[in-house]
């Protein structure tokens, strides 16, 4: 084999790229060439070997379940930003911005450069800087402005002429100079008097007195901020979850990098509407039995759920009969009726104008529905993609559902999907943080007893047997609690729970 | 009747015929699956990529210019996305079903435990074994050369489209493919399927 070329021609021989001219030069150089001969002829017999093998075909249903997808997403009204979105990806969009942006940093270039020594002419104002100390000799025509060496380091001397006081701007007649002799002052006076602070040069001392001044942006961060750290109280049940946390609520990272649960969730996530989350999941997934088995509160197991909403007698009250028949859970934590019905979140008052959230900000009742509504379709592509096995997908959209879901009332739908997305997507320890958070979060949830299944699962997958013996125990835990309450409630107590008063 | 160029497709598909969507997808899917099945290493997840990719080209569908060859453009989508499985693969701890059941090295695979239906005549063995090499062999090969080796046998890309796909010159592509060809050549030796 002589060259780079004729291994190039080679492949181009066995693959048929060679014209027939360079393939009867090829084929008499091989007759010139052993080793080129062999070459060609056990190359071409790997090929046919490698041909031998068929590949499996693509399931027939598969191409079905495209055609379906397809369909979806084609049915799915175009985002009002898909537009903007596809313009501003053009290439001509971006050719254009580097246009701007070119002229721009030119423009910014130019404008910052320290000012060729500036003529004060005609009416020009006088510059901030300079202060007339004596009147102007007569027959001066201009009068040249140094720039500060202070001021030329902000903003250049130029930036003096724009903050000339009145008095000054007064005293310059059209043409005559304003000043023979003029004084340089720093910047930081000169916008003393012009009535303008260097915030720059100012300590944070200061600067802390401008939160007035900065306005309820700073106060609102302060809040926001606090909210974060501190733990969750749910007053309101709308405004502690009116907007979806900008982080993943899950507080996971995106699984495709990394295999180790991050950092926990927060822990206002929201406790629901679990009736209408159970009939949903049951209706959607159509498992029948993902949500079956009603356990009662474990305040142990659920150190983060806020007093007032582990009494959930919203929940109580809307409970559907079917799956609670026993109404175990009324009472399972022991408060009172009217601790409950206190303790009921506020539901958005759709139709009643507007609704207040956490940030200050309001948002409409319509607004509050669409994005109900964004998270049901989320929750439904979600189902689809599951049940077609695309589970990061899936686990997306359920996420997408979770962060939409302004009332909560698919939760912990969402969770428990995104957990199983996850595990059946074999990435065992972030499905089972989220597993582990659901339980923590959801003490109601009437499927914890198959989610602690597939958590044992999940360990025993990860090889985590101090893990796997801890959740054994948690669970064994609950268990004892929950036939301990069960003993304790009354044998003939009504099937269905009383509604708790509005 | 002369069949009805990808390109004509797509743009009947932009419009929206989706009965254009319904050509491309008939015509490409094998290829498509096949090139994922070799990438990825197994069924499921070829299942899995090849319904993500033709999703790709649906949301994506509105960007597509003529300019461009259309199997480049879906090609430069499948190989994207298997990069990207492949990826989140390695992170993945998963059971083969190629792997030794219960650890031992040259023990039986969880794959050949699993019964078949037919009887197993010495072709069918023959086959078997020839499969599981060059499965091994192709899965040996660097993601460099596996992914030529794959867009040149399975998709029949001429070297200059693989070359737009990969963004490597036709050169390159070439040495690639010889690369990997004799590495085929040397693994099926070592296991005595000598080409």
């Amino acid at each position: 084999m002589s060259d780079e070329r004729q291994k190039n021609e080679v492949i181009d021989y066995l693959y048929g790229e060679l014209d027939e001219g360079r393939v009867r030069a090829l084929l008499r150089d091989a007759e010139a060439d052993p080793e080129l001969a062999s070459d060609l002829r056990t190359l071409q017999a790997t090929r046919v070997l490698y041909q031998q093998v068929e590949l499996p075909e693509p399931p027939a249903m598969l191409s079905e379940a495209i055609l379906r997808q397809e369909k979806i997403l084609r049915a799915q009204p175009e985002s009002f930003w898909a537009p903007l979105v596809r313009l501003f990806m053009h290439p001509a969009f971006g050719a254009a911005g580097i246009v701007v942006v070119a002229v721009g940093a030119g423009l910014v270039y130019t404008l910052s450069q320290p000012p060729a020594p500036a003529t004060l002419t005609g009416a020009a104002p006088a510059p901030v800087a300079t202060v007339a100390v004596s009147p102007p000799p007569p027959g001066a025509a201009e009068k040249l402005v140094p720039a500060s060496p202070g001021a030329m380091g902000k903003a250049g001397g130029l930036r003096e002429v724009e903050f000339a006081p009145e008095e000054a701007r007064a005293a310059g007649d059209v043409g005559q100079p304003v000043a023979d002799e003029v004084r340089q002052v720093p910047l930081k006076q000169a916008q003393a008097i012009a009535g303008e602070r260097d915030l720059t040069t100012e300590s944070p001392d200061e600067r802390a007195d401008d939160k007035d001044v900065v306005g309820g942006r700073k106060q609102q961060r302060s809040a926001l901020s606090k909210k974060k750290s501190a733990p969750a109280v749910a007053t309101d049940g709308f405004e502690q979850r009116a907007e979806p946390s900008a982080e993943p609520a899950g507080g996971f990272a995106r699984p495709s990098n990394t295999a180790q649960p991050s950092t926990p969730v927060p822990q206002d996530l929201a406790y629901g509407d679990l009736a209408t989350t159970a009939a949903q999941v049951e209706s959607k997934a159509g498992s029948g039995g993902q949500l079956t088995s009603p356990n009662a509160l474990d305040q142990e197991t659920a150190p983060a759920m806020p007093k007032e909403l582990s009494g959930s007698a919203g929940n109580v009250a809307n409970r559907d009969p079917i799956l609670f028949p026993d109404g175990a859970s009324e009472a399972g934590d022991g408060t009172s009726g009217v601790e409950q019905q206190q303790a009921k979140p506020r539901r958005i008052p759709v139709g009643k104008g507007k609704t207040s959230t956490a940030a200050g900000r309001e948002i409409g009742a319509a607004q509050a529905a669409r994005i109900s509504q964004r998270a049901k379709d989320a929750f439904d592509a979600g189902l689809v993609a599951y049940d077609s096995r695309r589970y990061l997908e899936a686990y997306d959209l359920f996420k997408q559902a979770e962060q939409h879901d302004v009332g909560k009332k698919l939760a912990p739908a969402p969770q428990v999907y995104q957990a199983r997305a996850l595990y059946d997507y074999k990435m065992w320890p972030d499905s089972a943080a989220i597993m582990e958070k659901v339980l923590d979060d959801f003490p109601k949830f009437e499927g914890r007893d198959r989610l602690y299944k597939l958590l044992e699962v999940c360990y025993q997958q990860i090889k985590d047997d101090a893990k796997l013996s801890s959740v054994r125990a948690r669970r064994a835990r609950e268990a004892d609690r929950s036939k301990a309450i069960q003993a304790a409630s009354p044998v003939d107590e009504p099937a269905n729970p009383t509604p708790a008063a509005h | 009747m002369p069949e009805v160029p990808d390109e004509v497709l797509m743009q009947r598909y932009q419009k929206g015929d989706a009965q254009a969507f319904e050509q491309l997808l008939r015509r490409h899917q094998r290829p498509i699956f096949h090139f994922a099945r070799r990438f990825l290493g197994h069924d499921e997840a070829a299942q899995d990529a090849l319904q993500e990719i033709f999703l790709r080209v649906v949301k994506n569908a509105p960007r597509y210019e003529r300019r461009a060859k259309f199997t480049t453009w879906l090609y430069t989508i499948a190989r994207n996305h298997c990069i990207d499985a492949s990826r989140k693969a390695r992170y993945r701890r998963t059971t083969s079903l190629h792997d030794p059941v219960g650890g031992e090295e040259g023990g039986r695979s969880l794959e050949e435990t699993i019964e078949g239906r037919e009887p197993e005549p010495d072709r069918t063995a023959h086959n078997r074994r020839l499969k599981r090499a060059i499965d091994e062999a192709i899965a040996a090969l660097g993601d460099e050369q596996r992914e030529v080796f794959i867009l040149r046998e399975h998709c029949g890309l001429a070297f200059k489209e693989i070359g737009e796909i990969t963004g490597v010159p036709e050169n390159t592509v070439k040495s690639r493919m010889r690369y990997a060809l004799e590495k085929l050549r040397e693994q099926l030796r070592a296991v005595g399927f000598e080409p």
